[in-house]
């Protein structure tokens, strides 16, 4: 019974951590509002682990390759591919 | 002779009733991925076709007809976003695998909302973003008529005007952003609800047919490891659904802490069900998630923002890991070198997947992992939020996005929490700390290869006090880092391959098809699965005592202090004195 207890304010604390700590905490950090809007805008997911998880990578990679290619030729002093 | 951590991460559960062996474990996961990457690549290969027509229509109608001595215009932009409108996965297939394997939605107030949301609610939704996307649409015509003006004005001068390119350059930047708006408000305004809960218990069963069948096959019951799946997918789907809250993901909290976290607090509290415990099988998810990862390590990708990106992440990152890992053993003196090597990767790579590899290619402990993943979830939360407020009021501004994307992409660990603190810098910012990122991230199954090979043929060896034989070493090598360094070579040739019969064809089918569409979905539930197991198999106390002395922490620190000073140290070098002209170009 006690475990049973306990696993439910564990539950209950997590809760609180989502609903009551987090957007507190969230007001209380300078450039929080302004990092979720930007993101939110864009599609972005903060918590994505991995590249294929964001498709703003996909937009990032192809127009930073583009870009390189199109006013890059192959030149091997500069270092550009 | 076997190493006695086998019982650890390999067989968590402590099943009493199988304990796999690793070679066929390996296998089966090897098998597994395969199966999953070969029904990827016949379900979007045949579509090869008609991606490159396709892609030959968008390069006949935006190819620039006159030499705009390498200034972005609008039609460029227009190629460019015709070409990456091309996806294998939007076919009817790819939308059927989406459903499929899709997780709960992303909720706000109603944790119900991650699985259920009406129509008629999604109507009310829809129409009162109505407005705002016609007002965000006009917003769009309106820059994409100044754009235009702007552009003609360029190019009346054949480009060779600076002001004019700049005026140009300024007036296209403000049509883009206003059309990233426009889309993000048509998603809106076109949302029509969704019932996630029958793909949910349908991809449960596929999941517990798929690894069942496995089990079976190295003598397990497949009828107690479906009982206990149940459990274990139930617990992923929970992880899932607290990690889909709208704050929360603000935060860069993802799925994998939810996973342990929930699965901690159940084990040691009520305990984990017996009869859940042969599904608890760590090892044998993230091996098969670790094989579907090979497939996304593409090596093409290296080589999209030239040397300078490659300089700042494959050079900066194998010397931190090395440092680090030297700190740890020599000053911290940190008694596991399994727990020294899985926070080296964890700090230095990419965070959670990069600990994942590294944690499976060693064989280190499932608390081990766990905690590595916790320094990585503190300090990207911190890193995300103080890099782009010490880049605003430190950094030169000319130097604000490039060098603050570099320094950001390079030394925050998780790819999200990257792009959006890049986000805040700006367009520019925001695409190189994200490409820099995708090049650290191909780091990945490099690490893990050297790692396995490290501790096969010198800490194993050490262990155990015998000099392996070449046998030996073939013995003890984790086989599944074979399948995921075959299917990252396999994958990266066959993007090459379509990158040359037609430009951006790799992405449609790779990137956008096999990756996207099928391996990635599922990869992400395997690693959720995992995490929810370590969490399910964790005791409190086990944990405690490498919190004692705090050098896991100082270990991270120090690390992470480094790594911030190369990091920005190389990267100006790379962007401002090595290729100042490929600065440029971005």
């Amino acid at each position: 019974m006690r475990a049973w207890a306990i696993l439910l304010a564990g539950f209950a604390c997590l809760w609180l951590a989502v609903f009551v700590a987090a957007p507190r905490l969230a007001k209380l950090i300078p450039l929080f509002e302004q990092m979720a809007q930007a993101a939110e805008e864009r599609n972005i997911d903060a918590s994505a682990y991995f590249y294929s998880e964001l498709e703003i990578s996909y937009e990032a990679e192809r127009l930073i390759g583009d870009a390189v290619k199109s006013v890059r030729k192959p030149e091997p002093e500069d270092g550009g591919f | 002779m076997r190493s006695s951590r086998r019982n650890d991460v390999d067989n968590p559960s402590g099943d009493a009733e199988r304990e796999n062996s690793p070679d066929s474990e390996d296998r089966w996961a090897v098998w597994l991925g395969f199966a999953i990457l070969l029904a990827g690549a016949l379900l979007f290969f045949p579509q090869a076709a008609d991606v490159k027509s396709e892609l030959r229509k968008a390069e006949s109608l935006y190819s620039e007809k006159t030499d705009t001595k390498g200034f972005k215009t609008i039609a460029w932009y227009k190629l460019s976003d015709a070409r990456a409108a091309v996806k294998a996965k939007d076919g009817v297939s790819g939308k059927w695998l989406a459903l499929l394997a899709g997780k709960p939605r992303k909720w706000s107030d109603n944790p119900l909302d991650a699985f259920f949301f009406d129509r008629q609610r999604a109507q009310a939704l829809s129409a009162s973003a109505d407005a705002a996307h016609k007002k965000a649409r006009d917003f769009e015509k309106t820059a994409f008529s100044a754009a235009q003006s702007a552009e003609k004005r360029a190019a009346k001068s054949g480009f060779g005007n600076q002001s004019a390119n700049d005026k140009a350059s300024a007036a296209i930047s403000k049509w883009r952003a206003a059309r990233t708006k426009a889309a993000s408000a048509a998603k809106k305004a076109g949302f029509k609800g969704y019932n996630q809960a029958g793909w949910l218990i349908a991809l449960g069963v596929l999941c517990a047919a798929l690894f069942g069948t496995g089990i079976k096959f190295m003598g397990g019951s497949f009828r107690r490891f479906a009982k206990g799946f149940a459990f274990v997918f139930a617990v992923a789907v929970a992880a899932y659904v607290f990690a889909g809250q709208a704050t929360v993901k603000q935060y860069g909290v993802g799925y994998a802490v939810w996973a342990i976290a929930i699965g901690m607090l159940i084990s040691n509290t009520v305990g984990t069900p017996r009869w859940a415990m042969p599904a608890v099988q760590t090892e044998y998810y993230i091996k098969t998630g670790l094989v579907l990862l090979g497939a996304k390590i593409l090596f093409e990708k290296i080589l999209t923002i030239g040397a300078a990106g490659l300089v700042v992440a494959w050079i900066v990152t194998p010397v931190v890991w090395l440092v680090t890992f030297w700190f740890g053993q020599k000053i911290l003196k940190i008694a596991s070198k399994r727990l020294n090597a899985v926070i080296c990767s964890d700090m230095s790579v990419c965070g959670v997947s990069a600990a994942i590899a590294t944690a499976a290619a060693c064989k280190a402990k499932k608390e081990e992992l766990t905690l590595a993943v916790g320094l990585s979830l503190v300090f990207t939360a911190i890193m995300m939020v103080v890099m782009p407020l010490f880049i605003k009021g430190f950094f030169p501004p000319d130097k604000q996005l490039i060098l603050g994307g570099a320094w950001m992409g390079g030394t925050i660990d998780a790819t999200g929490a990257v792009a959006a603190a890049g986000a805040v810098l700006g367009e520019k910012a925001l695409y190189v700390a994200a490409t820099v990122k995708i090049i650290q991230n191909v780091l990945i199954g490099v690490i893990a290869f050297c790692v396995a090979l490290y501790f096969t043929t010198k800490v194993e060896a050490a262990e155990t006090g015998a000099k392996p034989d070449a046998r030996e070493i073939w013995r003890r090598f984790p086989k599944f880092i074979l399948g995921f360094l075959a299917a990252s070579v396999v994958f990266s040739l066959l993007y090459s391959w379509f990158n040359t019969q037609a430009e951006g064809m790799g992405r449609a089918l790779i990137d956008q098809g096999v990756v996207k569409g099928m391996s990635d979905m599922f990869r992400g539930w395997f690693f959720c699965l995992a995490f929810v197991s370590i969490g399910l198999a964790t005791n409190f106390r086990a944990l405690r005592h490498h919190f004692v002395g705090g050098k896991p922490l100082l270990l991270y620190l120090f690390g992470q202090s480094f790594n911030l000073a190369l990091t920005l140290l190389i990267a100006y070098i790379s962007f401002y004195i090595l290729f100042p002209k490929l600065t440029e170009a971005i």
